[in-house]
């Protein structure tokens, strides 16, 4: 049970990350675009 | 004085060991056979039946030639590994090309090769015509090649046949997955499924729903949602229908593409050590570090160098279209949103050349991704600048560089001179793979485009890759996917095994 | 004599205006929109192509991939010229070939950046239909045949497994 609480929440932090990681690169595009 | 064990033909444990494999694949072909079967489609499901029977006798037969290596207790060794993983991928491409031959889809035999070899590579170029009347059937096998050469077929293989687990470790190394996850390598096989599993039915569920909020009905958004997971995952670049993403028009799909992407090309063991509770490995890595840093940048020098040409309109279409094509490249995916000749007709040299190091540069170690990898770009990195700081210090100090992936390692000479010769067998294949396509006229920076693409396993495409590309380009672009997924080594030992076996073969008649 | 003369004048006039009303408007290969992207940005332009996959219906619009021989594009028309067509192409059909004419756009402001044709006239040119499926009976009986030796092959490696 403790395992798969971990899994559970590595794998949100992972897609958090990368939504996060995606996000910063949308935010510095439109900078980009201005 | 000889022992039993010097005497045992290394091409007995080859055999039966392939043949393990070759089995592992027949038995996936159930997955398109039983997909066709619930659809209706016939021919497809002969076609498969029959793809089926050859892969199961030739695996069979392989096996039994091997059987006395069941018997003894045979010490697998290195050589062994790397010649059972090469030579599976070879022996598979042939097979695994059959039902799409079968198909009538494709102009010969050698696309019908091109195809299997860039779905296991991951690559995703595409040489299959009329993608858009193909059945489900064939585009389910598509895409589960994709997923599964991602994973590693011998992983596969490993994972559900392999009973014993000595020579298992080699063969797994063979295939260029060379992260000890947990001691047993069995346990390592079947943790990347695990992993890869929760994400597939959380990433098909999530493209499935996107799908049907963007107007595709129910039963093929499903499929849709399904075959562009796997394509997003296995970093391969399939899509279903012949206009790739720019079939759903759909700032959503292809955000969760994105996503999906990432995540699949980062390395397995970061992917064990998050899930394990060990959160930091997240920022301390190289890899994800490396990452970061690279493709930031590519970003922002491809979307200030595209501004600079208006060729889009603004922020929203400048983000679909070009960071979306540099993270597509960089991760090797290759699922685009514009068509191949845009690039060569819209985006300017500067562009162009930003995508063609992304895809060199490629993503993580132990992933689904090709390309040079972070780990070695971030070790050659970390190298050069060790290699400064000991020029500037003091001789007499001793000085030690550190990097972290998984756990703390030392940045010693071997390490980054191993990183350096496969960096430079990669640099080899894609200017080999330049010249030959400006030797068969094709403008230099295509011809480099599409060699990175091929040399990274990324697979898009500027427009060269197409079923009248000369056979000889095929053949190379085939060859280069092979060796750039597998990592060069499996495929040397495999050459040099197929040389010394000849020179044995040809002593023999001198000796007697 | 002067009702023929401006008979005469009426019918060329006619003729040398009708292209601009779009009436006899050459029908554009999809790849030459995407070889000539900048050229024909803006531009009203006529295409045909057979309409694949499904309709994807957002609000009052829908988009349509449509096929022609050289290349595939994305029309974005009304839901109801959507609703007209019958047939999708896909493995089991044949789709209805439209006729579409409207703006080509290289990098569509309102779409992303997606190059597109906002179809204004949409009209199906030829019918679609069910693509029945022709099994090979040689197919079968290599099948069958397989299947076979597959079994014996197969109940061989279980009795020498004893």
């Amino acid at each position: 049970m403790q395992d798969l609480k971990k899994n559970i929440s590595g794998l949100i932090i992972e897609l958090a990350s990368v939504g996060l990681f995606t996000a910063l690169l949308f935010a510095l595009n439109i900078v980009a675009m201005r | 004085m000889r022992t039993k064990k010097d005497k045992f033909p290394d091409i007995l444990i080859i055999s039966y060991y392939t043949g393990h494999v070759i089995l592992g694949i027949a038995f996936l072909m159930l997955i398109p056979a039983v997909t066709s079967l619930c659809l209706s489609e016939w021919n497809p499901l002969l076609d498969f039946i029959i793809s089926m029977n050859i892969a199961f006798i030739l695996g069979f037969i392989l096996m039994f030639i091997g059987w006395k290596t069941r018997d003894n207790m045979i010490y697998m060794q290195w050589k062994h590994g790397f010649v059972i993983a090469s030579l599976s991928w070879v022996l598979l491409m042939f097979l695994c090309a059959v039902p799409y031959m079968l198909s009538g889809h494709l102009k010969s035999f050698l696309d019908a090769c091109f195809d299997v070899m860039s779905g296991f590579t991951t690559t995703g170029l595409v040489l299959t015509q009329d993608l858009d009347h193909i059945s489900i059937g064939l585009n389910m096998w598509r895409h589960l090649l994709t997923f599964v050469g991602g994973q590693g077929m011998v992983v596969l293989a490993l994972s559900f046949l392999f009973r014993e687990t000595g020579g298992a470790y080699k063969i797994y190394v063979g295939e260029a997955k060379d992260i000890e996850l947990v001691p047993n390598v069995k346990g390592t096989a079947r943790i990347i499924w695990k992993i890869s599993i929760a994400y597939l039915i959380i990433g098909t569920t999530a493209l499935w729903v996107n799908g049907m909020m963007i107007g595709l009905k129910p039963l093929s958004a499903f499929f849709h949602g399904l075959f562009m997971f796997e394509s997003s995952w296995s970093t391969g670049g399939f899509a279903p229908m012949t206009q790739n993403m720019l079939f759903y028009h759909s700032f959503s799909y292809e955000v969760v593409t994105i996503i999906f992407f990432i995540l699949g090309s980062l390395n397995f063991g970061l992917h064990y050590a998050i899930w394990q509770g060990n959160k930091k490995e997240l920022v301390k890595n190289i890899e994800t570090r490396s990452f970061f840093i690279t493709t930031f940048l590519a970003c922002v020098l491809a979307v200030i160098g595209l501004a600079k040409l208006n060729v889009y309109p603004d922020a929203v279409a400048a983000f679909r279209k070009v960071v979306y094509h540099v993270l597509s490249a960089h991760t090797t995916t290759g699922l685009g949103t514009v068509y191949a000749r845009q690039f060569a007709l819209e985006w300017g040299d500067f562009g162009v050349v930003i995508l063609i190091i992304a895809m060199l540069i490629g993503g993580s170690a132990c992933s689904t991704a090709g390309g040079f990898k972070g780990l070695r770009v971030g070790i050659v990195f970390k190298g050069l600048l060790a290699d400064i700081r000991k020029l500037l210090s003091s001789e007499r100090r001793v000085l030690v560089f550190k990097f972290h992936h998984i756990k703390d390692h030392i940045l010693d000479d071997v390490l980054v001179r191993a990183s350096s010769i496969i960096i430079i067998c990669y640099m080899a294949l894609f200017a080999i793979g330049t010249a030959l396509g400006t030797y068969y006229g094709y403008p230099v920076l295509s011809a480099a485009f599409e060699a990175a693409s091929v040399t990274g396993n990324v697979g898009l495409s500027i427009g060269i890759t197409s079923a009248t590309m000369p056979a000889a380009l095929k053949i190379y672009y085939i060859i280069v996917m092979y060796l750039a997924r597998l990592e060069f080594l499996s495929v040397f030992a495999l050459i040099g095994y197929i040389i010394g076996g000849m020179k044995k073969l040809c002593q023999r008649p001198l000796q007697e | 004599m002067s009702k023929t003369f401006a008979g005469i004048i009426l019918i060329l006039a006619i003729a040398i205006f009708c292209p601009a009303i779009g009436y006899a408007q050459e029908i554009i290969p999809l790849n030459e929109l995407v070889e000539n992207g900048k050229a024909f940005d803006g531009k009203n332009v006529a295409v045909r192509g057979e309409a694949l996959g499904e309709a994807m219906e957002r609000g009052e619009y829908a988009w349509v991939n449509i096929s022609d021989p050289t290349n595939i594009m994305g029309v974005w028309m009304k839901k109801e010229d959507a609703e007209k067509i019958a047939f999708f192409g896909d493995y089991k059909h044949k789709g209805d070939i439209i006729k579409v004419s409207g703006a080509f756009h290289r990098a569509c402001a309102e779409h992303g950046g997606d190059m597109d044709i906002h179809g204004i006239a949409v009209e199906i040119a030829e019918q679609g239909h069910p693509v029945k499926e022709e099994v090979e009976t040689r197919k079968i009986v290599v099948g069958v045949v397989l299947t076979l030796i597959t079994l014996c092959v197969a109940g061989f490696y279980y009795k020498i497994k004893q």
